[in-house]
């Protein structure tokens, strides 16, 4: 019944984007289709950044879940003063700060490389292009997607979330600032030191190789 | 510009957050700077390929879990209503309320109604209800008695004794235990299997028997051997 409910939401919002603010009201109403149609349109985005926040894709679902779940239950309070996908970026990021807290106190580093994940994930999108770039490129893309995410675990957690923020998720440093609760001149302080760090991280050879 | 403050402002820089002075005056620096270009590229194209990273999404399974279980949460919400805010999701939250409370105000309108009129409920025989009336004094409780006293007529001794016994006996007056303290057992033992059969009546205080669970008599019996 579940599944139904989903692939039939997901189909709906690719034939015609829903506005914000009826999406919303028919969520709070207890529509669970409304709800439905949210998660198939934030999904994407709360997964994509617990995956990359806590380098585990096993956790990222987890969270991901439990972040659509704080997602309906806070609903009836939000109270729209930030954007819906601000409001969930911040709720991304607190649930991978305590998730990891959990993980810490117990003395257990619970994390596996994304490798596995972007393996498929390129397989898929070699799929979907046809495999116009041959073997060689896939790769060449894989090992390129594991060094970069072996630089952004480099990086401590508040600095990883601001840097995946504003250059993964396109968001500016007002939204940051916002989502986070923080300043936005500590957000671009935070920005700096991330990004120099990553650059660092990821080495000096890496750009040169790039064609 | 140095190439110190050049590097302190190539993220500001990268934003478009300079003015418009600084701007050109950092980019005339980086023109003409080898070290500082090159952080300057490595910069941007770092950026580049985070930029550029494939999007992740979850297996297409995901969804439908996520639905499963708020469909379960909606219909068994544990603790999270602790978590909710004003009325959401409480449709009889009114009802259950009041139910509660009408239920909270005759338990204590019947606490109250027994606990102020004791008095009234122990002359009917009622004061089991009311406050635990004191436990009367021992020495005037009369002790359990046999009921008939067969027991002496049977009973025919071989030498002459004291016996010592304890006998229990329970609350419906029969024998519960009966132990020989002091004596000779083979001059009791007659003695002892008749008290086992025998039945007391219960203890009694102004006229009333005493509720006690067992009773513990300790008697003492001097017997003679019959006249020849």
């Amino acid at each position: 019944m579940a599944s139904d409910v989903a692939v039939s939401t997901a189909k709906g919002l690719e034939a015609a984007p829903e506005a914000e603010d009826a999406l919303l009201a028919s969520c709070r109403q207890g529509d669970t289709q409304a709800f439905a149609r949210l998660v198939a349109r934030h999904e994407a985005m709360v997964f994509g950044l617990a995956a990359r926040l806590l380098g585990d894709p096993e956790e990222a679902r987890d969270v991901a879940q439990e972040v659509f779940l704080q997602v309906y239950r806070a609903l009836e309070g939000f109270e729209g003063r930030s954007r819906l996908k601000t409001w969930i970026y911040r709720i991304v990021v607190n649930q991978c700060r305590n998730r990891r807290r959990f993980w810490r106190r117990r003395a257990h580093a619970r994390s596996c490389p994304l490798d596995s994940l972007t393996a498929r994930e390129e397989a898929r999108l070699a799929a979907e292009r046809g495999d116009q770039d041959g073997p060689f490129a896939g790769v060449a893309r894989r090992e390129s997607a594991a060094r970069i995410h072996a630089a952004l675990a480099r990086l401590n957690f508040e600095h990883r979330a601001v840097l995946l923020m504003k250059e993964n998720e396109g968001l500016r440093c007002d939204e940051i600032a916002a989502a986070l609760d923080i300043a936005e001149g500590t957000v671009k302080s935070r920005l700096a030191r991330a990004r120099e760090a990553f650059r660092r991280a990821l080495g000096p050879d890496f750009g040169r190789e790039r064609p | 510009m140095s190439c110190a403050s050049v590097k302190q402002r190539l993220s500001a820089y990268l934003d478009d957050d300079l003015g418009r002075d600084e701007g050109r005056s950092l980019a005339e620096h980086l023109a003409g700077c080898a070290s500082c270009s090159d952080l300057w590229r490595g910069l941007r194209s770092s950026l580049h390929v985070l930029r550029g990273l494939a999007p992740l999404v979850p297996p297409e399974s995901w969804l439908s879990q996520v639905m499963a279980r708020l469909e379960m949460e909606r219909r068994d919400p544990g603790l999270s209503w602790l978590f909710r805010r004003g009325w959401a999701g409480r449709p009889l939250l009114v009802q259950s309320v009041l139910a509660g409370a009408i239920v909270c105000g005759l338990g204590l309108g019947a606490a109250l109604v027994l606990d102020a009129v004791p008095s009234l409920l122990k002359g009917h025989g009622w004061a089991w209800l009311g406050a635990p009336e004191p436990l009367p004094p021992v020495a005037d409780v009369s002790v359990p008695r046999l009921r008939d006293a067969a027991l002496a007529d049977d009973f025919v001794p071989p030498h002459e004794d004291s016996l010592f016994f304890e006998t229990r006996v329970l609350q419906d007056g029969r024998v519960g235990e009966v132990t020989l303290l002091d004596g000779r057992i083979a001059d009791a033992a007659p003695l002892i299997n008749a008290l086992r059969r025998e039945r007391f009546e219960p203890a009694r205080y102004k006229g009333r028997p005493v509720a006690a669970r067992v009773y513990r008599l300790i008697s003492r019996l001097d017997v003679r051997a019959p006249k020849t």
